[in-house]
């Protein structure tokens, strides 16, 4: 069977790419991992690498020409064997696919084809439901200009990417039972150990968010409800935490996911997160880096949010919004005393998990994090 | 192969001479008046009548297909009119000898054999039984119609204008007619009067007559059986076939004492010298005189003899003299009736072929004239002139008005076709008299075999049991098979090398010993003619087993199998039933014309229920849910499988009586990942792939055999459907037109949105099927169901298909017809 060579999806948004070079032609023989060609988003040129070994039979894009993502742009196969062409436009969905695709509301031809042919098949959707927190965080600085509208309005078409935007939050509203509880801890403990880090220049880069991804990480496995995602009647509960994690980029948000992040140390992970980071904003993060999640950690603490409700991304069944430090009072001894103060937000899927565990999680999570020493000896 | 008749070489080598008897030619030779005094003047009126009524019948329905109107009347008739015109005396002289115990079939042109011996039944039978068959027709329904026009108190009068009026309006396709008007012209029979199905096929109705003698023989019953076939019907193998099957030698030398004897039939070769324009004796045919193929045939030369079909004492005659023959197990008996028709073969033909002078010298003689001079009665020859003209005309009024005789209504009621198709009775035995056996059936040695055998492949343990002690697919066919013998009375079995090889794959070993030659022997190879006596003898009331011996052979059967078993429930309107398992074996190893699955040709024609049992327990039951219905069971049979124990049904085949629906698929493996329908033994290639599925990718496979084509319940596959989304059907029939073909259609309907890929369909190739070495790269492999799912369905991590099955190559496959 001859294989066919689709242009990749890289960033969630994209819908097209442009072939920027070729590093084959018709008629080469190529092995699996040879650079075949190189593309540009916009945001950052990638090599593509062939996943078959073979002869190029043919060349179905040139270079500079813009292709849309799932589009064939070669064809690899048995010297001499022919081939079945596929439109860019005709990329098949199976019926099962587009019918499953509809009941989730979302665009199948977003998903990454498996199929014969490139078919978009169930299970492509299925993984691109999976998904779905990346493109539920991905945000959009379009800022256009409308000062001039005459009528004190302009109408401005939705870009693909706001639309994306648009399509996964009403489906996270739409398809869960979602909502949030806040509470708040003593944050003595974390600000005296970051200030301890600071003065080691090796340490000096954790960062507050660090520590409680950290607790998130050491919390979360008395919770499997919440280390989970829900497809209909099924529960898949991850046995390690797979941590997504907010990042502001000027693109927009992005999501990264430390995976295996309840084996990491501390310094592991914080280093994890600031190179995922550093990826999102450079537009070299590689694509499968931005799906799998099984629990998002997302912070606004930063732009002096005290309280808000972080959005679901199915089928994930909890996220966890970071909150800026406050300074409160309260009674000690008979003494009105200020402490630092920060406030967790947990928005969790009521399907999945009731109302008092949740708050046992965000309650453990707290005690944690107020005893941070002590979580980092366990 | 019957070991008490030496062979003996001394005798086959030695030299002599073959001597024939002389063969009468139109013996019958005495003077009208002579003949006609050994009858009353009542007896001659009505041989006028009968020959009259079939003369102004024909001219009606000529009249009104070609002129639009019959004697004021008009009608549109647009379909067939193969007269009887100028063959009249024929019918009436045949029909005048026979007893409500004999029956006649007929072909394409029959109407005057349908009247002449309706006519004769109404006189013979009492009147009370007469009445009470005019009342259970259609529930009474034809015989109010034509009581409303008949008040004349006449039992025998209101008959014939019954006799008329459910012939008609058959004629004109209306819902009183004796088929419910599904039948038409060449198809008219009524069997209550001893009117067998007519048949448009040249020559259909030989082999079925066989059938229908052999009923009569097998079962002690009274009277013959006349086959009414024209002299072009020995242009067709099956009705030399027929006339041998008819007259083998094992009736009087092998049949046990009480059974024996030729079968009661006589074929009556209406010899009006043309098939359509072709001119039989002098162009299309060898034979000289048609009387002279009886002594072709068997030493008795079947009491041939050319009789003159034109002189009705002379038909008298020779039909008295030949039941003589008959009754005394001396059958069957040939006669060339020389007649000749007026018009030509149907409303179209202009007689193109013959000169006016021909036509002109036959009506010179025409055999109503000749008779009515001969009789100088005329004022009362013509009263039955007026009489049948008056009666013609009413009951036409009566047969073509839209508001008395209405079509049946195929808008209201879309089943009025479908609901004859089967007949789907469950009838235990045909008869409740004792069955016919040789010994107990606690005796028959090969079941005292059986039961030292292993019911599962398995032991209890869960190892396998050796080969030879499993109760296999063989095994399961022969207990259902001998226990029905014992069950029904009326149950035969015969086909090639039956008795005492015991089949040529051994299923029938050992049933010998229980069951008499005349409810089990050996056929001759006529394949046609073993198919069509199970047609008659089952028209007739009895259960038949016919095989055979390779599905190849199905081609020599053609006719009989998609003409006639699969269409007379349905022509006679659910009058008739078809209780007849035709057992289909299909070979492997032998090659091209021994080794092809032709299920799916069986499965195309309505009318015939088509089951491919792959395991013995689904043997076992599907034969005995075949043998304990009324309609027709083609029962395919793998060579491949006959040793095959049970590898699937939990606890085995039980040895107690159970069955099997016909028409539900078996889910013989659950999975969740893919769907693969298997039919007949491709179950083991689909077994194979889900191993190797698992195995290798992690796959769950859900097999499901399909256990019968036609009928199926979708059921069970569209709920797996559903669940898997992905669909691999399986077959050894060529891939071109496979019913799996069929299957995957229907399944692409019914679960649409559900599928995840296309319904692949994985077939034998298009080519021959070659020498057994090279039989793996013909009958599908599990392997090519891995390498379907992985070009067509989910591509398989790492794997590298051996066949091609990707859509370009499809294309270049089907461009070049391969």
């Amino acid at each position: 069977m001859a294989n066919l060579v689709l242009m990749p999806q890289l960033g969630i948004s994209d819908d097209s790419a442009v072939i920027a070079k070729w590093h084959i032609k018709a008629g080469d023989t190529v092995k699996r991992g040879d650079r075949l060609f190189s593309i540009e988003t916009g945001k950052a040129t990638f090599d593509v690498e062939s996943e078959h070994g073979g002869t190029v039979l043919a060349m179905l894009a040139e270079e500079g020409e813009e292709k849309p993502v799932g589009a064939p742009v070669c064809a690899i196969g048995d010297a001499g064997e022919l081939f079945e062409a596929v439109g860019d436009d005709g990329l098949p969905v199976s019926p099962r696919a587009r019918a499953l695709a509809e009941r989730a509301g979302i665009n199948p031809k977003r998903a990454a084809p498996t199929g014969p042919g490139g078919r978009v098949i169930e299970r492509d959707v299925l993984k691109l439901l999976d998904n779905q927190e990346d493109a539920a965080f991905c945000g959009e600085a379009a800022h256009a200009k409308d000062v001039d509208a005459p009528l004190g309005y302009t109408d401005r078409p939705l870009s693909k990417m706001r639309k994306i935007i648009a399509e996964n939050m009403t489906v996270s509203l739409r398809n869960t039972a979602q909502l949030t509880h806040t509470a708040s801890f003593d944050a003595a403990a974390i600000i005296g150990y970051r200030k301890l880090l600071k003065a080691d220049p090796l340490l000096s880069g954790i960062t507050l968010t660090d520590m409680v991804s950290f607790a998130v990480t050491r919390t979360l496995p008395q919770f499997p409800e919440l280390n989970a995602h829900l497809h209909g009647d099924t529960m898949r509960c991850f046995s390690d935490v797979n941590l997504a994690c907010a990042v502001d980029t000027e693109r927009g948000l992005m999501t990264p996911v430390v995976f295996g992040a309840s084996k990491l140390t501390l310094l592991e992970m914080s280093k994890q997160l600031k190179g995922l980071a550093e990826a999102c904003r450079r537009g070299s993060i590689a694509s499968e880096l931005l799906t799998g999640g099984s629990f998002t950690v997302s912070s606004l603490g930063q732009f002096g949010i005290e309280s808000f409700t972080p959005i679901l991304n199915p089928p994930q069944t909890g996220i966890l919004g970071v909150n800026a430090i406050t300074t409160r009072v309260r009674e000690e001894n008979g003494a009105i005393k200020a402490y630092p103060c920060m406030a967790l937000s947990l928005t969790y899927d009521h399907r999945a998990i009731d109302g008092a565990p949740a708050s046992k999680f965000l309650q453990a999570l707290c005690r944690n994090l107020e005893a941070f020493t002590s979580l980092l000896e366990k | 192969m019957p070991k008490c008749q030496f062979v003996d070489p001394a005798k086959a080598r030695a030299k002599g001479e073959l001597k024939f008897e002389s063969i009468p030619l139109n013996a019958y030779q005495k003077p009208f008046a002579e003949s006609a005094s050994a009858y009353s003047e009542t007896d001659l009126l009505g041989m006028f009548h009968d020959m009259q009524l079939i003369r102004e019948f024909e001219g009606m329905l000529y009249s009104v297909r070609t002129t639009k109107q019959y004697n004021g009347v008009e009608y549109v008739y647009t379909g067939p009119a193969h007269l009887y015109s100028g063959q009249e005396a024929a019918a009436v002289g045949m029909a005048y000898t026979l007893s409500k115990d004999d029956i006649i079939f007929g072909s394409h042109r029959s109407h005057g054999e349908v009247l002449a011996k309706g006519c004769a039944a109404i006189k013979n039978l009492d009147e009370k039984t007469l009445y009470g068959i005019m009342e259970g027709f259609i529930g009474g329904a034809a015989l109010a119609r034509v009581e409303n026009v008949n008040k004349s108190g006449d039992v025998r009068d209101l008959a014939l204008d019954f006799l008329l009026y459910g012939f008609m309006a058959e004629l004109f396709g209306r819902d009183n007619g004796f088929a419910r008007g599904l039948g038409n012209s060449m198809h008219v029979f009524f069997t209550p009067f001893g009117i067998y199905p007519n048949n448009a096929i040249v020559g259909g109705s030989a082999g079925i007559a066989a059938g229908a003698g052999l009923f009569k023989r097998v079962n002690s019953k009274p009277g013959m059986v006349v086959c009414n076939i024209g002299d072009a019907a020995l242009g067709c193998g099956p009705v030399w076939e027929a006339l041998n099957f008819a007259a083998q030698d094992q009736f009087t030398k092998l049949w046990d004492e009480g059974h024996n004897g030729g079968l009661p039939i006589l074929f009556n070769f209406l010899n009006n010298h043309y098939g359509m324009g072709g001119q039989t004796s002098g162009e299309t045919m060898a034979y000289g005189v048609l009387a002279r193929v009886g002594a072709g045939i068997s030493p008795t030369q079947l009491f041939s003899e050319r009789i003159d079909g034109y002189n009705v004492f002379a038909v008298i005659d020779a039909f008295e003299r030949k039941r003589k023959v008959v009754t005394e197990g001396n059958g069957p008996v040939l006669l060339d009736t020389v007649t000749y028709r007026f018009v030509g073969h149907s409303a179209t033909d202009a007689s193109t072929y013959r000169t006016k002078e021909e036509i002109e010298a036959w009506q010179a003689i025409d055999s109503i004239i000749t008779f009515k001079d001969g009789l100088m009665m005329h004022s009362k020859c013509e009263a039955v002139e007026n009489n049948i003209r008056e009666r013609v005309t009413k009951i036409m009024k009566l047969a073509i008005d839209e508001g008395i005789s209405p079509r049946v209504d195929l808008s209201r009621n879309p089943d009025g076709i479908r609901q004859y198709m089967f007949s789907r009775k469950t009838v235990e035995k045909y008869d409740s008299r004792t069955p016919d056996v040789a010994a107990p059936i606690e005796g028959n040695s090969r079941l005292a075999k059986l039961a030292g055998k292993s019911r599962f492949a398995f032991d209890p343990s869960g190892n396998p049991v050796s080969k030879i002690k499993q109760f296999n697919v063989r095994d399961a066919l022969f207990e259902a098979i001998i226990g029905k013998f014992y069950a029904d009375p009326t149950l035969i079995a015969f086909g090639e090398d039956n008795r005492d090889w015991g089949g040529a794959f051994g299923v029938y070993g050992g049933l010998t010993e229980s069951i008499p030659y005349h409810r089990f022997f050996n056929a001759p190879i006529s394949e046609g003619t073993i198919v069509a006596a199970a047609v008659g003898y089952a028209l007739c009331g009895g259960r038949a087993i016919p095989e055979l011996m390779y599905c190849d052979f199905l081609g020599r059967a053609g006719d009989e199998v998609f003409n006639q078993l699969s269409k007379w429930q349905a022509m006679s309107a659910g009058a008739l039933q078809m209780p007849v398992v035709l057992r289909v074996s299909l070979g492997s190893k032998y090659g091209a014309q021994h080794a092809q699955d032709w299920t799916s040709l069986a499965a195309h024609v309505p009318g015939l229920s088509v089951v491919f049992p792959a395991t013995p327990y689904d043997a076992k039951g599907l034969m005995n849910a075949a043998l304990s219905g009324s309609d027709p069971v083609v029962f395919f049979e793998s060579q491949k499988l006959y040793d095959t124990g049970e590898l699937f049904h939990e606890g085995g085949v039980p040895a107690g009586y159970y069955e099997v629906a016909i028409g539900e698929p078996d889910v013989k493996r659950t999975g969740s990942d893919v769907t693969i329908l298997t039919v007949g033994a491709s179950l083991y290639a689909g077994i194979g792939a889900a191993d190797l599925l698992k195995e290798k990718f992690s796959m769950s496979a859900e097999v499901i055999d399909a256990r019968s084509l036609v009928p199926f319940n979708y059921e069970k596959v569209v709920a797996s459907v559903k669940k898997t989304g992905r669909i691999v059907l399986v077959s050894d029939a060529c891939e071109r037109g496979a019913h799996i073909n069929d299957f995957a259609r229907n399944i692409t309907e019914l679960c649409f949105n559900w599928l995840d890929a296309p319904p692949v369909a994985v077939a034998a190739p298009n080519v021959i099927c070659p020498c057994p070495e090279l039989e793996d790269y013909y009958y599908p492999q599990a392997g090519w169901i891995l390498d379907a799912i992985h070009e067509k369905i989910v591509p398989l991590p790492g794997y590298a298909a051996k066949m091609n099955f990707t859509n370009v190559e499809k294309m270049r496959r089907e461009r070049l017809g391969i």
